[in-house]
């Protein structure tokens, strides 16, 4: 005489418990294949439209005459270069001064209206910024430059929308440092100043390298704040920043309007090259991130 | 790890500071323009050469011509370009500018109509400016309307809505259209009228020489009106149009110079008008334009700006930079006006 064999079969509510977790899980992971997908679909229908443009003169040469074929986008990719290094060189300290003075210096009150007003500006609309920037440089002088479209016109827009994103990483980074590095400074004798740039700031140089590439990333696809500071190019490279250049977005927004289909190609193309970049940018910040976060967690 | 992060931001300071040396070193005048794109192709190819000739650089930026207006006015660009004149509240506006003709081209209809087979004997599709208007009202909606087969007689043409495209923005050809509309028909005249925007009864709108001619390569039954430049450079086939002396004639450089040959002289102002010729000049084209470059009377690049329009009306005239455009040369009369004008650009 045995006891009836206990089923593991789930009846009843179990089993529409167990229904529902399979349909959440299932749920999720479609939402990431979509996702995931999405880029794929988007990377490789860019890609396989670009193919064809992709040549060495499209990264050599400047664009081609009106009627004639050929051409490519040297002058906008060294456009775009100076544009975000620029940029970068005007959001990055002013991003990690606000980031040190907000986690290191500013009561928690102070620091939290920072934290809000960067956020608000983060969530900007960048064609906002654009009009902005160009009544205030482009449309009048200002510190003797200005008065004209120019690549500082251009950057500044730009550094307007880098800051925000540069100092929130730097922000969070530096909420990673563990209190007792700064303590054994401190016992030191070592005085708060010199604590920040001695100690705190170089052991969270990795994660300011990221937030200041993904800020650069951002940056460099922006179309909405050259149209009124940089867009007025000519056909040559150009390395002078006080006038104006050419840009890959500013360019793929006027080629993808010609009724050229070389140019729309040349647009395929330049998107691609813009995807690419950001891709690698992306991942580079990754990489130093995860670096970071390891040689904080040794500590 | 520090140490590479380190050398990353030296790396960068340093091309920052070459940048910088370059940026220096760079000795040439630059010479910001924005507005028509009617004349954008022909100062493309006129960059290079005045790149070489004097080591000037010209930034140009196909804006339209109403931003061009904007632009100068606001004295962001050391030149605007309009292929409409300036109104007098413009001049006003823009506080000591003068506008002075530089090039000559007519605006082409191109269509795009599959199927469409022109009788033996007749090489170019006709249209007339009535028809053309009423087109661009919506009393004309299809392309086998018997008004268009009576200027085509024995051609077969397709059973196809037309779709009359606009410029969107300030334009300088749509001036010029709506100016030849207006001359042509009292219904356009008193319904619609000329500007540089206008209250399009029918039709799309596009952005640009550019965009307008891009709806018509994609858009069966689309016809629109773009410097010939671009129908040219776009495969397009455009339409020979009827002018005062009855017959059809193309935007060819022969027929817009035969247009312009009815100036006899130039006013005050710059503004001239060579729509819808008299029956005079029976081959002149009857949509052709003068287009402008707006210059401020005060400005500190004013030398390179007089010799780089005086290049323009000069050599920048020669076949080689105007024939595969289809620009036509300015005619003597207007030449010595433009280069009388231009002598009032003073530096600051």
């Amino acid at each position: 005489m045995s006891a009836p064999p206990i089923s593991l079969k789930a009846t009843g509510r179990s089993r529409r418990r167990l229904f529902a977790d399979r349909a959440a899980v299932g749920g999720a992971i479609l939402a990431a294949l979509i996702a995931v997908g999405m880029l794929a679909i988007l990377v490789g229908s860019v890609l396989a439209r670009a193919f064809h443009s992709l040549t060495w003169d499209f990264f050599t040469k400047g664009p081609a005459v009106f009627g004639q074929t050929g051409g490519g986008i040297a002058p906008a990719l060294v456009g775009t270069l100076l544009l975000v290094l620029i940029a970068a060189a005007m959001a990055v300290p002013v991003g990690v001064l606000i980031a040190i003075f907000v986690s290191e210096f500013a009561n928690r009150k102070v620091s939290a209206q920072i934290r809000l007003w960067l956020d608000v500006l983060n969530g900007f609309p960048s064609i906002v910024i654009g009009i902005f920037v160009f009544a205030l440089i482009v449309k009048t002088k200002f510190l003797g430059i200005g008065h004209h479209q120019s690549v500082y016109a251009g950057s500044f827009a730009l550094a307007i929308i880098m800051l925000p994103l540069v100092s929130r990483t730097t922000m969070e980074v530096l909420s990673l440092v563990p209190r007792e590095l700064r303590e054994a400074s401190y016992a030191l004798g070592v005085s708060k100043w010199r604590t920040v740039l001695s100690v705190v700031l170089p052991t969270s140089i990795g994660g300011i390298v990221t937030g200041t590439t993904l800020a650069v990333a951002r940056a460099a696809g922006e179309t909405a704040p050259l149209l009124f500071t940089c867009s007025i190019a000519g056909q040559l490279i150009n390395w002078d920043p006080s006038i104006s250049v050419a840009s890959i977005p500013v360019t793929i927004f006027t080629y993808s309007e010609s009724p050229d289909t070389a140019l729309n190609g040349q647009a395929w193309a330049a998107a691609f090259v813009l995807i690419a970049f950001v891709l690698l940018t992306s991942m580079f910040a990754r990489i130093m991130l995860e670096r970071s976060r390891r040689k904080l967690g040794r500590v | 790890m520090r140490k590479f992060v380190f050398s990353a931001l030296a790396a960068a300071s340093l091309a920052l500071l070459s940048v910088g040396v370059a940026g220096a070193k760079h000795s040439t005048v630059v010479l910001n323009g924005a507005g028509s794109t009617f004349v954008q192709p022909l100062v493309s190819v006129w960059t290079p050469a005045l790149g070489s000739a004097f080591d000037y650089t010209i930034q140009y930026s196909g804006v339209g011509s109403g931003a061009g207006i904007a632009a100068i006015t606001a004295r962001t660009v050391d030149f605007g370009a309009s292929d409409a004149p300036m109104s007098s509240d413009q001049f006003t506006a823009c506080g000591g500018c003068v506008q002075i003709p530089w090039a000559l081209a007519g605006t082409s209809i191109p269509y795009n109509i599959p199927g469409l087979q022109l009788a033996k004997g007749q090489t170019t599709f006709h249209l007339s400016g009535d028809v053309i208007a009423k087109i661009y009202m919506g009393t004309i909606t299809n392309w086998n309307d018997p008004a268009i087969a009576a200027l085509n007689k024995g051609a077969t043409i397709p059973s196809l809505t037309i779709t009359p495209v606009y410029r969107t923005g300030n334009s300088g050809t749509t001036y010029n259209f709506t100016d030849f509309l207006s001359s042509v028909s009292s219904a356009w005249k008193t319904q619609i009228g000329q500007g540089q925007s206008v209250n399009w009864p029918a039709g799309t709108g596009a952005s640009g020489s550019s965009g307008v001619t891009g709806v018509v390569k994609n858009t069966p039954g689309a016809l629109c009106y773009v410097d010939t430049g671009y129908a040219i450079a776009n495969h397009l086939t455009f339409a020979s149009i009827q002018n005062a002396a009855g017959n059809f004639v193309s935007p060819s450089i022969r027929n817009v110079a035969a247009a312009a040959a009815t100036v006899k002289s130039v006013p005050t102002g710059n503004e001239l008008h060579i729509v819808n010729p008299p029956k005079s000049a029976p081959t002149a084209y009857p949509i052709a334009t003068f287009t402008y470059i707006i210059l401020p009377t005060h400005s500190s690049n004013a030398q390179a700006l007089r010799k780089m329009v005086f290049w323009a009306l000069t050599q920048g005239q020669a076949k080689k930079y105007t024939a595969a455009l289809w620009f036509a040369p300015i005619p003597k009369v207007v030449l010595v006006a433009s280069e009388k004008t231009l002598q009032q650009v003073a530096s600051t």
